[in-house]
């Protein structure tokens, strides 16, 4: 406790300069933090499409009238629907991935859009939940509506709660049993998007959603009619085992209800997408880390430079030269700690905080390993910084740079 | 006790190699006041960082109260200069932000010691140099006198059995000098064993003993009174 004394004696030596180091440091925790949370999103959501066993699969976006929809969108909305069931029924078709809605719950005085997933979204994009996807048989009608909270906003509800919402349709209230409740970074599968890039980045959403199963008894539990509204982008997975040819022909049968995006194709654009936006944006923080870094140095320079005199001082009352390193190095670990304390403070609550809807970054993952990089990346910059102190020390003993000074 | 035995020096000056110390042997007993004199750049400082276990030496033997000292390594070395030895130097001998009780504290810092304890120690050594009242007060308030005082405190506080001061009086004048050099023969009347350097003789005629030491050798070596 009391070589903090002296510890702190040595950051009186560049107060301005110790005071500088530690907001650049602040600064270039965040940029990094951003960066590794963009990459690590990246990374997410390739790996969730790469994990989806939809290999053999195209993104289909049906062609749709966009008058026709305005002027009947549920029409529109069941014509798009049936069009899909027919497919589905397609010889080497094996499934369709199709997100559905009837309408949405509102709690607290909140909407949230409330999505249906059947077997086949079930079976393919079930993110990782706390609690579980729904219960193994379906409850009775009397029993609370099954559900699992999806995307980020839900940070009041707890698996296990029963909530009661008003459904958006009928305006009646429904009582809600969360079973689950998706894992941070919290995104589920989103088919909204048609550009013509299609890119695993933009296959999901953080938007938060309520998430109930489909099943039989739904329509007449939630007491309404059958006016499905449904994303007209949808996963065709083809059956596994067919021939080129049989897969050609499918594919100029899907051509004439729209376009489509092979999964392989997807998986390719992303990962080459993913490479230049690398490219693209990792200039400007390697140039502010190459700023920093230098900025870092030159302080850590001078440090060594304002102590070498008391450094020497302490040899001669008994200090030895190990310690009088380890006296620098818990100087840059003092002027090292807020910046980080900061930092890792926010990349832990990060989750709490995107899940409550307070600061959502959107696309960056923060988490546990961002931690860790952080914390590796604060090391290796520590030894980084030593290097002026253990340089001098290593070339020069103490009373050379006496001498050195004292003439 | 100090007993070096055929002590030698080099420094390697480019690829040149410059012998600062030759051979030298020497015992001191304890509780003697020894000057150490010679011209500029005969190696007195040389010895002085060699006898302080500051520097290392190329061959010869150093045993210190019995110990080998050219064995040690720096973290026995240091232990060695923190319990056993004080020094007073000419040049930047303390810190001038902090207070002088601060600067007394010092080699207490680098001993198994509580703060509290190391306070007291600090008092109890500026009481003994007649400036306890300046406790508190930064150092660079402090005049020239006043400051080797405190720098006399520091080599003190830890209860050493040698003090070694390189041309302790250099910066000051000749009436401070003699304060000084006073304050320094009644710490060898107490018992303690003093090295003294300097180039001038009024002070060395403070000391028992004159060593000259003349291109790394010993060419002098009496009692005088
Ligand atoms: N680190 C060093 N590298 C090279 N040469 C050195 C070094 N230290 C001392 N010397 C040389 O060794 C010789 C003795 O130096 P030393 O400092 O011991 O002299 P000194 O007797 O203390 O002189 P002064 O009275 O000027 O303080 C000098 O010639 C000096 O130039
Ligand atoms: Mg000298």
């Amino acid at each position: 406790m009391k070589q903090f004394r002296l510890v702190w004696q040595s950051l009186l030596q560049i107060k301005g300069a110790a005071l500088l180091l530690m907001i650049v440091l602040t600064l270039a925790l965040f940029v990094l933090t951003y960066l590794i949370g963009l990459i690590r999103y990246q990374n997410y959501s390739r790996t969730l499409l790469e994990q989806a066993e939809i290999n053999n699969s195209v993104y289909l976006k049906l062609a749709v009238d966009d008058n026709q929809m305005a002027q009947d969108m549920y029409g529109t909305f069941s014509a798009i629907a049936r069009t899909y069931e027919e497919i589905a029924d397609w010889p080497g078709i094996k499934e369709i991935i199709s997100i559905y809605s009837y309408g949405s719950m509102k709690i607290d005085g909140i909407n949230y859009q409330m999505l249906v997933y059947n077997d086949a979204l079930l079976r393919h994009f079930s993110m990782a939940v706390d609690g579980r996807w729904f219960p193994d048989k379906p409850v009775s009608v009397d029993q609370p509506l099954p559900i699992v909270l999806g995307g980020t906003g839900f940070s009041d509800f707890e698996t296990g709660d029963v909530l009661t919402a008003e459904y958006s349709r009928t305006q009646k209230p429904i009582s809600l049993n969360v079973y689950g409740k998706v894992k941070y970074p919290g995104y589920t599968l989103s088919l909204s998007n048609g550009s013509t890039i299609i890119l695993s980045d933009y296959l999901l959403s953080d938007q938060p959603v309520i998430l109930v199963r489909d099943e039989p008894s739904l329509l007449s539990r939630l007491d309404t009619s059958d006016q499905v509204m449904i994303d007209r982008n949808a996963w065709v997975v083809f059956e596994n085992g067919l021939s080129e040819q049989q897969q050609g022909e499918l594919l100029t049968r899907l051509g004439s209800y729209g376009s489509y995006h092979t999964y392989e194709d997807i998986i390719t654009a992303s990962r080459e997408s993913h490479i230049e936006q690398l490219k693209e944006i990792l200039p400007i923080p390697l140039f502010l880390f190459f700023s920093a870094f230098s900025c870092l140095f030159s302080i850590s320079s001078l440090y060594v430079m304002r102590n070498a005199q008391n450094q020497i001082l302490y040899f001669f009352c008994g200090c030895s030269r190990k310690r009088m390193i380890g006296i620098l190095a818990q100087g840059l670990f003092m002027i090292f700690l807020p910046p980080a304390l900061l930092n890792l403070l926010f990349i832990l609550f990060y989750p709490t905080i995107s899940q409550a809807d307070w600061l959502n970054l959107h696309q960056v993952v923060l988490d546990g390993t961002s931690v860790s990089l952080v914390l590796l990346f604060l090391a290796v910059l520590l030894v980084f910084l030593l290097l002026p102190a253990l340089m001098i020390s290593r070339r020069h003993t103490p009373m050379q740079l006496y001498r050195r000074m004292s003439s | 006790m100090i007993e070096v035995h055929q002590i030698t020096k080099n420094y390697q000056l480019g690829k040149a190699k410059f012998t600062a110390l030759s051979d030298i042997s020497l015992t001191i007993q304890p509780g003697e006041m020894v000057a150490i004199q010679g011209r500029s750049g005969a190696g007195k400082t040389t010895l002085f960082n060699i006898l302080g276990c500051l520097d290392t030496m190329d061959s010869g033997t150093y045993r210190l109260d019995g110990q080998q000292v050219e064995k040690m390594k720096d973290a026995e070395l240091a232990a060695l200069r923190c319990k056993k030895i004080g020094f007073v130097l000419q040049e930047f001998a303390l810190i001038n932000q902090q207070s002088v009780l601060f600067n007394v504290m010092l080699p207490l810092f680098f001993d198994k010691m509580a703060y509290r304890t190391m306070k007291t120690r600090a008092m109890e050594a500026l009481h003994k140099v007649g400036i306890a009242n300046l406790a508190r007060h930064k150092t660079n308030q402090l005049s020239g006198g006043q400051r080797q005082r405190v720098a006399i405190a520091r080599a003190l506080v830890n209860y050493p059995e040698i003090i070694l001061a390189d041309e302790p009086t250099g910066a000051l004048d000749s009436k401070t000098a003699g304060q000084i050099m006073q304050l320094i023969s009644e710490l060898n009347q107490q018992g303690m064993t003093i090295l003294l350097i300097t180039h001038d003789d009024k002070m060395a005629a403070y000391c028992q003993r004159r060593i000259v030491i003349e291109d790394g050798k010993i060419i002098e070596d009496q009692l005088t009174q």
